[in-house]
């Protein structure tokens, strides 16, 4: 394997993402409840959108009215990613403020900002219930 | 017989053709590129080429080995390079088969689908962990029939440059003759989609018939578009994670696991198993979708 040619390949990948930067700037996905359960209803068999709370930091909850089961959505780049709450996430709720951490090292530590401390204690009751 | 690497002589075209690709998801929005999902992709193929010389001096210490109790010789014609192309296909497509149905091949693969997009640039998000998984096994079968190996090399590298072009949206589908005997953009957008009715099919690298062949195919649907990725998409662009991620998993759950049997299971069953079918396979999916469409009202 020659070094020149190693170099030239990595030259070339940054030229290819600077222009796809040049080209596709500003796109970021955004979440609000109709694309959420548009994302969860195709990805989920059954799914049925109960309650949700969109987070204004491209973070949201949704719940799975079929069988009261609760997912985690965020936006990664243009596209959106979703993790159903089970057992083993570690959930911290300060003031208005949900945190998820999950054992998954592909998933980054998640905040949902809630608008006031009473709606963030709700949910935090409703996933508590929903995982056992 | 000194032979052209076909991925050498192709990377000029791969460049062009990605670039061109972005301009028609720019200005006709008929793909989609996001940057950070772009230099993943690249730097994951970079990666492939380094860390795929260990496993090309493995086949060809084993080629090596075997070579003295090969059971013919295959001369250089344009008979032997035909049909050698062909059976390196057939092969392609049972290894690629398996390794969506045992997960340890799949900690592999899964690098190649990690991606939510489905562009140019996820044909060359190629896995950096291939030294672990030995696809080169399957292939000393043919070195012990007799063709000697820059012809396999040849015709793989001809197999994985056709694969490129087919990691598109931008082409619909090919005239119908085409689309019944190789594969396509159409065929493989199925094989990259997480819809439920999509999961486990099309695994034809360059001729289609072998998923016909063996009940493997199925038809891209406009009622229902492809969804790209895998089950659990990764929330991250990080390259070394997503090529280690379902290494990861693997160890840890042999790590937890109660027996010698289900440790066993954890690395050879299908990707989600567990012992107490709490994780989705995809045949649960398959089957969860298949009991709730039967309950909604025919259209």
């Amino acid at each position: 394997m020659d070094v020149p040619y190693l170099l030239a390949s990595l030259l070339g990948v940054g030229l290819l993402v600077g222009l796809n930067v040049f080209l596709m700037r500003g796109r970021r996905a955004s979440l609000d409840a109709t694309i959420l359960s548009q994302c969860l209803g195709a990805e989920v068999p059954g799914f049925r959108p109960g309650a949700s709370q969109i987070a204004g930091n491209g973070a949201a909850l949704c719940e799975n009215a079929a069988d009261g089961s609760i997912y985690l959505a965020v936006v990664r780049g243009d596209a959106i990613v979703t993790r159903k709450l089970s057992r083993g996430i570690r959930l911290q709720r300060n003031g208005a403020t949900l945190t998820f951490v999950f054992s998954d090292f592909t998933f980054p530590r998640a905040l949902v900002a809630f608008g006031d401390e009473r709606v963030a204690a709700e949910w935090d009751a409703r996933i508590a219930r929903a995982i056992g | 017989m000194n032979l052209p690497d076909p991925t050498q002589l192709a990377t000029p075209f791969f460049i062009l053709a990605v670039i061109a690709e972005m301009l028609v998801a720019r200005f006709w929005e008929r793909a989609g590129y996001e940057p950070r999902d772009t230099a993943t992709s690249l730097l994951m193929g970079f990666g492939s080429v380094v860390f795929g010389v260990a496993g090309a001096f493995t086949f060809l210490a084993a080629a090596h080995a075997l070579a003295p109790y090969r059971i013919a010789t295959v001369g250089w014609s344009g008979a032997a390079v035909t049909i050698c192309f062909v059976a390196d296909d057939f092969k392609y497509y049972w290894w690629h088969r398996a390794s969506h149905r045992i997960r340890w091949l799949w900690a592999d693969h899964v690098q190649h689908h990690s991606s939510q997009h489905y562009n140019l640039s996820t044909a060359l998000r190629q896995p950096w962990t291939s030294a672990l998984a030995p696809g080169f096994v399957i292939s000393l079968p043919m070195v012990l029939i007799g063709f000697p190996v820059p012809m396999l090399a040849f015709v793989g590298g001809i197999n994985l440059v056709y694969q490129f072009w087919i990691h598109t949206e931008v082409i619909g589908k090919m005239p119908r003759w085409y689309e019944a005997l190789m594969n396509t953009p159409s065929h493989h957008r199925v094989h990259h989609a997480t819809n439920a009715r999509y999961l486990d099919a099309n695994y034809a690298g360059v001729f289609i018939i072998w998923d016909r062949m063996f009940g493997t195919f199925v038809a891209e649907r406009p009622d229902d578009p492809p969804r790209y990725g895998i089950v659990k998409n990764l929330a991250t662009f990080n390259p070394v994670k997503v090529a280690l991620h379902e290494w990861v998993g693997i160890v840890t759950d042999m790590a937890h696991a109660r027996s010698v049997r289900d440790a066993a299971l954890y690395l050879l069953a299908p990707p989600g198993w567990s012992p107490d079918g709490s994780r989705d396979t995809s045949k649960s999916i398959k089957a969860r979708w298949a009991a709730f469409r039967s309950m909604e009202p025919a259209e």
